[in-house]
Formats: structure tokens, C-alpha cells, sequence
């Protein structure tokens, strides 16, 4: 596959092969059970951009007619030029040109990206394939090179629709784990230039995958949070919670919400709420022990810490963080605490910072090194023997690579898990359980297959490899994952695989593992459900 | 031919002084970033395993760690002998290494026979009996590097070019631009061996040369040593087409990208200029977005999908 080729007029570019995919261990070798990536619909061909490996990430609608296209050819250049400009995109400008620039074609990188060797190193997944097409559209129609000059640095390419269509989409086969820039001696980020392909598309076409976008930030800002949850349900879901942790615990803990000058405000993803309340119900048990001076805000979203933006969009990225500042100081905390979602933590920690000037720049930190002191402080009476089964720990790769919060959830684990493993890789070398930069939310079609069986294949690898001596069903297994979003992907690539019921590997976050830790706690509380 | 060799070689020189300080200038105006740095970042306590300040609570009280030292030494560790390289591709990295050893002993070899000429012209003599030290030193500089490097260079070079068309990964992403790097890099590099071999061991003729270029008294070139002077010059004027500031820019790349974790401090400078940047106006057409408003005001926009 050459470079040009994306912008082929053909039906597919790619397909990709069972037999193709790397193999998993045990009791996963037989590629003949395996759940196949399921087909496009007849209707779903007719209506969608789908040809560049068969699968719809995006959803972008086929254009209606010649015209039609060339318009959209004319916006991306449009927007591709606005890319390269201080004004509109000071944001990532520096990083963006220096990855444009100085990468060597070396292909070092290629074999740290999970996606592009679970695929069986398919070329179009190759990390350094949509930024050398990225690259020559700048060479060719931005910098406007002349054909002498095209020819002798290898810029030739014809921008089309179909080939545009396809970068669209390419741009959503990369997780954003940037592992790969991890490996380039000369600092190139082609994970870097994934994202930017995306501003692109959301940010002077309109286009992006919904669950980002319409139902993901717009809906956050405008209902309250990219699950639905409006503030009327988020009271009646902690009414819940507090029932539920009556009858955990036996004892009658009051969630603290919107409370005044609390020293801590603390941002949970609400798809806790909805998916793993045990969670966001460990977090108040352990505050309530601990005396902690805390609240949960009932705000238009300030009780969702999602920040969508930081995948797909910079100005809706400033939008949601500066919405959470504004939540924070009306209620006077000292500090936001972001809870178990990598990617939250990463926007409003690290990424958001340089957006948040003079007053709006509140302190933020992580809830893990607050969850590691806990545990040491001696305020909680643990027993270890409680949580006396298999345990991993998934690295989220937007805490651990993207922000070095790598150790305080591993003291965690050494203390109170006697039965803990690494994976291998671990830490900042780790792989991206497949779910990043938004695909554990994004189910358009047959993108949760792919998800599955593509860019979740390396972790799922890993986690039947580091229990390979205890996979029997019968012996119960946590993976261990703080991120909300990780969780997501991990359970669906189980459902997928069906790995709970094959395998008896169940999935939740550190904080659970701590409160089924209690000395007097008078039943488990992680109840081994699948959900 | 003396006067055209050394006007060429004037402009090969003030041409990629000027082209790289365009580069470098255009490169460090670039707007301040987002942060996006990636660990390890390497002056943190805990880089050994990748660790920041994030991993305590209160991480603002803290001060933000500087270690140059470190950072250079990781530098410096990677120019020297390409670690990941090494670690990950054996046969890329042993001719890459080899032609990287051919360019940089070149620019040396440039470097100790200017400063030959320099010590020459100040009445210190530069050769093997030189009863200075100083003398005594560039002329074994001279001679070591000039040799090894078109050594190497040849076949460093043509190791890679091997590689390129032979390999389908790089074959696929490399440009007419590199094979004629590779094959310049060799011609230069077969030059100068020739004129090292025909014109003597000692590369006289090539500090003589420069002396004349400072006392604009052109010595006279013959054969291979011209040549070699010749596509010297040229291949000065042709770097700056090429991605060669990469020695450069990587530097950049680390400290103002990979490892810039520079937090934003109420009054500090850093804020100065965020604030600053704030107040460009944006000109993004989506439908979420308003055309032609400040960075600032468009954080209040949230009716519109």
C-alpha cells in the first residue's frame, strides 16, 4: 500500500483478516471461535464513508453529489491552513510543526503502536501512514510546492474526497496513547497528529463521532453531562447511593453536595454513577472514615468530569474546564479532586492548565495520591486477606505516560492485595487497554467490534498472560482499573470475548479493592457481579 | 578556479548560518502550547520509573525540579551511540550509526582545520613536529577525523540506501531527497578520501585553503582536493533543505515539548503570555464555534451543537 492510495477510488482500501490479527494465549488460541468484526449493512454502505478498512468510527455522511464533495474538499483545506496558524491553533502549533518537519521516516516507532501490530501490521494502522499523508496535503496545498519540488520530497498526493473521507477515519484507529512518540529519538508525536487531523474535521467541518460531540461535550454543557444524567436524576442517584451503602455497610452515610466552602471538590466521570456506583460509593466511605472535608457538586456539569474536548476539539476542551473552574469557586473548595478517569485527570490537570489564567487557575489534583495516604495513614483498618485473589493493575495511559501518576495506586495494591501481579508492560511502557481517546464510548455501528477485536487485542493479551497459571473460571481475577473509561472499554472487550465467563476475570477500580479491604466491613464489598 | 572555490565556499557558509538561524528563529517564536509533555520526564524525582510531582497531593507547594545536567547527559547519551535505535533495530542502527559518525567527524574535521589555519596564521606551527601542544593536537584531529569520516561516511551511506530500497517499510515512506542525501554524503565522502590519499596525508591543503580564505590570498586546488572543496561547499548550501537540524531541533523537541511541564503560576510569565494568546480571534468555521471572536469568549458558547 502506497501513501497516495488512501485517495483510491475503490469500494475498500483495507480488509482486515481474521487470520491476520495476532494470536491470543490460551483459551483463546483457536482464531476459529473468535466473534468476527461484524459487516456494514447494505444501507449503512449506501449512507456512510466506510471505505477505508470497513468499519465506521465517525459516521460521516456520503455526500450527495460532485459538488458536494469538492465543497468539503475546500473546507478540510481550509481548515488544514487555519492548523498551521498562531491564531487558531496556538494550542498545539509548536508540537504539530515540529512533527510535520523533522520526522526521519525511520519507522522505529511503528511496533510500539498496540493497534498496528495486533492488527497484523496492516499498513494503513502504521502510526507514521496518516502523517506522512498529513504531511504531503501540507507540502502540496498549504506550503504549495511546485512539482519539481513535490517529486523530489516524495509530496505528490491528489486530495479527493474519498481520500479525505478515509484521513477522517484513520484519525479514529489511533487511541492518542502516544506510546509511539514514547519511542522517537527525535521527539516526532504521530499520536500528536491524529488529534490534529480530528480538530480539523470538528472544528471547520463539523464533523465528529457523536458520542464526542452532540451527545458527548454539547451535551455535557447543555444538560449536565454526557450521560444524560440531569441534576434532578443525579439527586435521585445519590439518594441511591446512600441507601446502597446502608445495606453494604450498615451504616448511613449523608453525601455531601454543593456544600460551601468544602476543602475539596470531587469530580467523578458520571458514567460512574450510572455503570459502577460502587464506586463513587467506595470514594464516600473512605471520606466519611477518613473525616474528610468533601462535596459533590449538582451543578450543569459539575458533577461530570469528562472532558471530552481534550480528544477531538480544543475549544470545546476550554469550554468543559472552564466550566468546572466556575463550579469550584461558587462553591468556594480549596482544590478540585479529580476520581478514577484518566482522561479527566489529564484535561484538568495537565492540558487545561494553559487555559486557566488569573483567578480561574484553582488547584487541581488527583484523588489516587489522596487514596495512597488514606491507606497509610492509618485511619482505615484493612485487611489485606480480604481482597486474597489475583490482581492486575491496568495502567490508564492518560495518568500513567501522559501525567507519571505511576506509583501511589502500586503502593495501594502492594499493601492491601497479597496476590498482586504486573503486566507486562507496565507503568509508562504500558499498552492502552484499546478504549482511548474516546472509543470505549463510541458505539456507531461495527466500531465496538473493532474496538474488541483490533485495539483492546493487546490488553486482552496481557491480562489472559499475566493470569495464564490461574485462567481457570473457577478462580476468581480483578483487573484493576482507574479510569472510568477503561473500564468501559475492559467490559465490552469481555463481553466480546466472553472472558468473565470463560475465564472468571473480573474488572473494577482501585478504589473498590480498598473499601473490600475493611476490617469490619460485615460482607465483601465487591460482590463478583457481572454487569 | 581558486577565487570561484572560495566565494563558493564564503556563501556555503553565510547561506546555512543564515537558513538554520531562520529555522531556529522561526521555530522558538511559535506560540506557547498546551501542555503535552510525556513521562519520564527527566527532571523529575521520580524518573526512574516515569514518576511526577502529580503522584503527591499538593503538588503545587513543591518547586518544579530542574536538572540539566541529567537532560543533557540523556542528550548526549543518545547522540552518542542512538539507544533506542540500538535496542530495537540492530541493522538500521549499525549503518545509521556509521553514517551519523561520517557527518558529525566531517563537521568536526571543518571545525579543527579552521582552527588550524587560525593557529597557523598566529605563527603555531600545525604538524607532526610541532613543538606546541596546541599545534601538535589539530593536526592529529585533522588527520583522525577527516580520514574516519569519509570512511564511515561512505559506508554509513550506502548501508542506509541499502536499507531504503530494500526494506518495504522504509522503501514506502523514503523520497528521491534521501537517496540523494545518501549518494551526495558518498561522493563527498569518496572525494575526500581521494584528495586525502592523492594530495596528502597530512590535509595541508586543506587548512592552507582555509588560511587563504582569511587572508583572501587563494591558494591554488587541484583535482581531487578541489572537488572535494567544492561539494564540501555544496553540501553545506544543501543541508538546510534537508531534515539535518534535527541535532537542533531534537533539543527543542525534548525541552520545550516532551519534557516541558512548566505549570501556569498566577503572575508568572508563562501567564503573561497565555493571556495573551487568549485574545487571538478565532477563525474556525464549524457550527460550534464563533467565527471571528477571542479564544476567551468562546468559552461561553454552549447553545449551539
Amino acid at each position: 500500500m502506497k501513501i497516495e492510495d488512501l485517495g483510491k477510488k475503490t469500494d475498500l482500501l483495507t480488509e482486515l483478516k481474521p487470520d491476520d490479527l495476532i494470536p491470543l494465549p490460551h483459551p483463546y488460541d483457536n482464531l476459529a471461535g473468535e466473534p468476527p468484526i461484524k459487516g456494514l449493512t447494505h444501507d449503512q454502505k449506501e449512507c456512510y464513508e466506510a471505505s477505508l478498512d470497513g468499519i465506521v468510527a465517525i459516521g460521516i455522511p456520503k455526500p450527495k453529489g460532485k459538488e458536494e464533495e469538492e465543497a468539503l474538499v475546500g473546507r478540510f483545506l481550509s481548515g488544514l491552513e487555519k492548523l498551521l496558524t498562531p491564531e487558531n491553533n496556538w494550542t498545539f502549533l509548536m508540537p504539530l510543526h515540529h512533527s510535520l518537519e523533522y520526522c526521519v521516516k525511520c519507522q522505529i516507532c511503528n511496533d510500539y503502536c498496540p493497534i498496528y501490530v495486533a492488527s497484523g501490521k496492516n499498513e494503513i494502522y502504521r502510526p507514521t501512514y496518516r502523517s506522512e499523508v498529513l504531511r504531503r496535503i501540507v507540502d502540496k496545498y498549504i506550503k504549495k510546492k511546485g512539482k519539481l519540488r513535490l517529486k523530489i520530497s516524495g509530496g505528490d498526493i491528489e486530495l479527493n474526497w474519498p481520500l479525505i473521507a478515509r484521513l477522517g477515519e484513520l484519525a479514529y484507529r489511533c487511541t492518542l496513547c502516544r506510546r509511539c512518540a514514547m519511542a522517537c529519538p527525535l521527539g516526532v508525536d504521530n499520536g500528536l497528529i491524529a488529534h490534529e487531523i480530528r480538530k480539523i474535521f470538528s472544528q471547520e467541518l463539523g464533523i465528529a463521532p457523536k458520542e464526542l460531540h452532540e451527545l458527548g461535550t454539547v451535551q455535557q454543557l447543555r444538560v449536565g453531562s454526557s450521560t444524560g444524567i440531569t441534576p434532578k436524576a443525579l439527586s435521585n442517584i445519590i439518594q441511591f447511593m446512600e441507601d446502597d451503602i446502608e445495606e453494604k455497610t450498615g451504616r448511613r452515610i449523608k453525601i455531601p453536595v454543593d456544600k460551601e466552602g468544602a476543602e475539596i471538590l470531587l469530580l467523578h466521570n458520571a458514567g460512574e454513577f450510572l455503570s459502577w456506583p460502587e464506586n463513587t460509593e467506595a470514594f464516600a466511605i473512605l471520606f466519611d472514615i477518613a473525616g474528610i472535608d468533601w462535596t459533590l457538586s449538582s451543578e450543569l456539569a459539575g458533577y461530570d468530569a469528562v472532558n471530552y474536548g481534550v480528544w477531538y476539539d480544543d475549544v470545546q476542551l476550554a469550554r468543559v474546564a472552564t466550566r468546572h473552574v466556575e463550579i469550584a469557586k461558587r462553591l468556594k473548595v480549596k482544590k478540585i479532586n479529580v476520581g478514577e478517569c484518566g482522561h479527566a485527570h489529564k484535561a484538568m490537570i495537565v492540558v487545561a492548565d494553559r487555559v486557566l489564567v488569573g483567578e480561574m487557575n484553582i488547584p487541581r489534583e488527583s484523588s489516587i495520591p489522596l487514596l495512597r495516604d488514606l491507606v497509610f495513614s492509618g485511619k482505615l483498618k484493612l485487611n489485606p486477606q480480604r481482597n486474597n485473589f489475583p490482581v492486575t493493575l491496568h495502567d490508564p495511559c492518560n495518568m500513567v505516560r501522559l501525567m507519571g501518576i505511576v506509583n501511589p495506586q502500586r503502593e495501594i495494591l502492594r499493601k492491601i492485595c497479597p496476590d498482586f501481579r504486573e503486566m507486562e508492560p507496565h507503568g509508562v511502557d504500558n499498552y492502552c487497554c484499546g478504549g482511548g481517546s474516546g472509543f470505549a464510548i463510541m458505539q456507531s455501528m461495527n466500531f465496538p467490534d473493532w474496538r474488541s477485536s483490533v485495539s483492546g487485542r493487546m490488553k486482552l493479551k496481557q491480562i489472559l498472560e499475566v493470569f495464564k497459571d490461574v485462567i481457570s473460571p473457577d478462580i476468581k481475577k480483578y483487573v484493576c482499573a482507574p479510569c472510568s473509561n477503561c473500564k468501559g472499554q475492559i467490559r465490552d472487550l469481555f463481553n466480546h470475548f466472553k472472558v468473565n465467563e470463560r475465564c472468571g476475570i473480573f474488572y473494577g477500580g482501585l478504589v473498590e479493592l480498598i473499601v473490600n479491604a475493611l476490617e469490619d466491613l460485615k460482607k465483601p464489598f465487591i460482590e463478583w457481579e457481572w454487569h | 578556479m581558486n577565487t570561484f572555490l572560495a566565494v563558493l565556499t564564503y556563501f556555503a557558509y553565510c547561506f546555512i548560518i543564515g537558513a538554520y538561524t531562520v529555522k531556529i528563529v522561526k521555530y522558538l517564536r511559535l506560540p506557547t502550547h498546551l501542555r503535552w509533555e510525556l513521562y519520564p520526564v527527566i527532571h523529575e524525582n521520580a524518573y526512574h520509573y516515569g514518576g511526577s510531582r502529580f503522584e503527591n497531593r499538593e503538588w503545587w507547594l513543591s518547586p518544579r525540579p530542574r536538572r540539566l545536567f541529567r537532560a543533557l547527559k540523556y542528550l548526549l547519551r543518545d547522540y552518542l551511540y542512538f539507544e533506542t535505535y540500538l535496542k530495537k533495530d540492530m541493522t538500521y542502527w549499525f549503518f545509521l550509526y556509521l553514517s551519523h559518525v561520517g557527518f558529525i567527524l566531517l563537521m568536526f574535521f571543518q571545525g579543527v582545520t579552521i582552527l588550524g589555519a587560525i593557529l597557523s596564521l598566529n605563527g603555531i606551527q600545525v604538524d607532526r613536529l610541532s613543538p606546541f601542544l596546541s599545534g601538535w593536537l589539530v593536526y592529529i584531529l585533522m588527520q583522525s577525523s577527516g580520514f574516519v569520516s569519509f570512511l564511515t561516511g561512505m559506508a554509513g551511506n550506502l548501508g542506509l540506501f541499502i536499507l531504503r530500497r530494500t526494506r518495504l517499510d522504509l522503501r514506502t515512506y523514503a523520497t528521491p531527497l534521501m537517496y540523494f542525501g545518501y549518494w551526495f554524503h558518498i561522493l563527498l565522502s569518496f572525494a575526500g578520501f581521494f584528495a586525502w590519499f592523492y594530495e596528502g596525508y597530512d590535509f595541508s591543503w586543506y587548512r592552507k585553503f582555509w588560511e587563504g580564505l582569511f587572508t583572501l590570498e587563494f591558494t591554488s586546488l587541484t583535482h581531487w582536493s578541489a572537488f572535494f572543496v567544492f561539494l564540501m561547499a555544496l553540501h553545506l548550501i544543501y543541508l538546510p533543505f534537508t531534515r539535518a537540524i534535527h541535532y537542533i531541533t531534537r533539543l527543542f523537541a525534548f525541552f520545550l515539548i516532551r519534557w516541558d511541564d512548566e505549570p501556569n503560576i498566577k503572575g508568572s510569565e508563562l501567564e503573561r503570555r497565555l493571556t495573551e494568546q487568549l485574545n487571538y480571534r478565532i477563525n474556525w468555521s464549524a457550527p460550534h464555534i464563533i467565527t471571528g471572536k477571542k479564544w476567551k469568549d468562546q468559552v461561553q458558547r454552549v447553545d449551539r451543537s
